[in-house]
């Protein structure tokens, strides 16, 4: 049975502190492949895109979806940290606007039936989503060359 | 003090081996090791202190059974909370303690 020797005073209980938030922070911030940025940038546009389709439009945009989820789970197993969220709160709000991007498209193409509001929202997706990021980029750094991450 | 130190998470490596995987949920542990100073003999043995405790499954999954996942327990994850928590309480305690400077 361990036991604790002596109780930290609160120095020792800040360093402690402080020494977790450091380590998390740097788990959250791991650096991912450049090449999700733009795939998934792409996806996403495409999901949007999808509301134009007449038949299939449901199956379509799920088939996307589930890509989406895959690509991303995939690339996070392989870099051996697959559910950890960056802590830029930043790059979170631009990911969130893009999937209302995707969504608002959806609603769009059932209440009009021009075809360019729904391209200009899937535009908006993928653009918002590569702005994300850009600004994931910039608080992780790049990838370092022994990582998974690189591929 | 209503939580409790835990002197199983008490050592710096094991706390922060606690925090990474509070953090990331499930962690290969080579991304466990990345973040310590520790050599693979001294992190085996102090996840295996982990683990014993309950507070650190271990797992093989997925196409290559080389990699090793490491996540916290329901019971690690709990211990760990409330570790966190008497060191915050030990803080805030201080921070009482100090009396008012004099105007």
């Amino acid at each position: 049975m361990e036991s604790i020797d002596r109780t930290p005073d609160a120095a020792e209980a800040r360093a402690a502190l402080a020494d977790v938030q450091r380590a998390q922070r740097a788990v959250r911030d791991t650096p991912w492949p450049t090449w999700i940025y733009p795939v998934n940038a792409l996806l996403l546009g495409a999901m949007a895109a999808t509301a134009l389709l007449r038949d299939d439009r449901n199956p379509v945009f799920l088939a996307i979806g589930l890509t989406v989820l895959g690509v991303n789970v995939a690339a996070g197993y392989r870099m051996g940290t697959p559910w950890t969220v960056p802590t830029s709160r930043l790059f979170v709000a631009l990911v969130l606007a893009s999937g209302a991007c995707v969504l608002a498209a959806l609603v769009v193409a059932d209440a009009t039936t021009a075809a360019w509001p729904v391209l200009a929202l899937a535009v908006a997706a993928a653009a918002c989503y590569l702005v994300a990021g850009v600004v994931h980029r910039r608080t992780t750094g790049r990838p370092r060359a022994s990582t998974g991450g690189t591929a | 003090m209503s939580a409790a130190l835990d002197p199983v998470i008490h050592p710096a490596h094991r706390l922060r081996i606690c925090a990474l995987l509070a953090a990331g949920t499930t962690l290969e542990l080579s991304v466990v090791k990345e973040h310590l100073d520790l050599s693979p003999s001294a992190l085996s043995k102090q996840v295996a202190a982990l683990v014993e405790a309950g507070y650190v499954g271990q797992s093989r999954h997925g196409g290559d059974s080389r990699r090793v996942w490491l996540s916290l327990t329901r019971r690690g994850q709990r211990a760990y909370r409330d570790h966190v928590a008497a060191l915050q309480e030990i803080v805030a305690a201080s921070a009482v303690d100090v009396p008012a400077e004099p105007r």
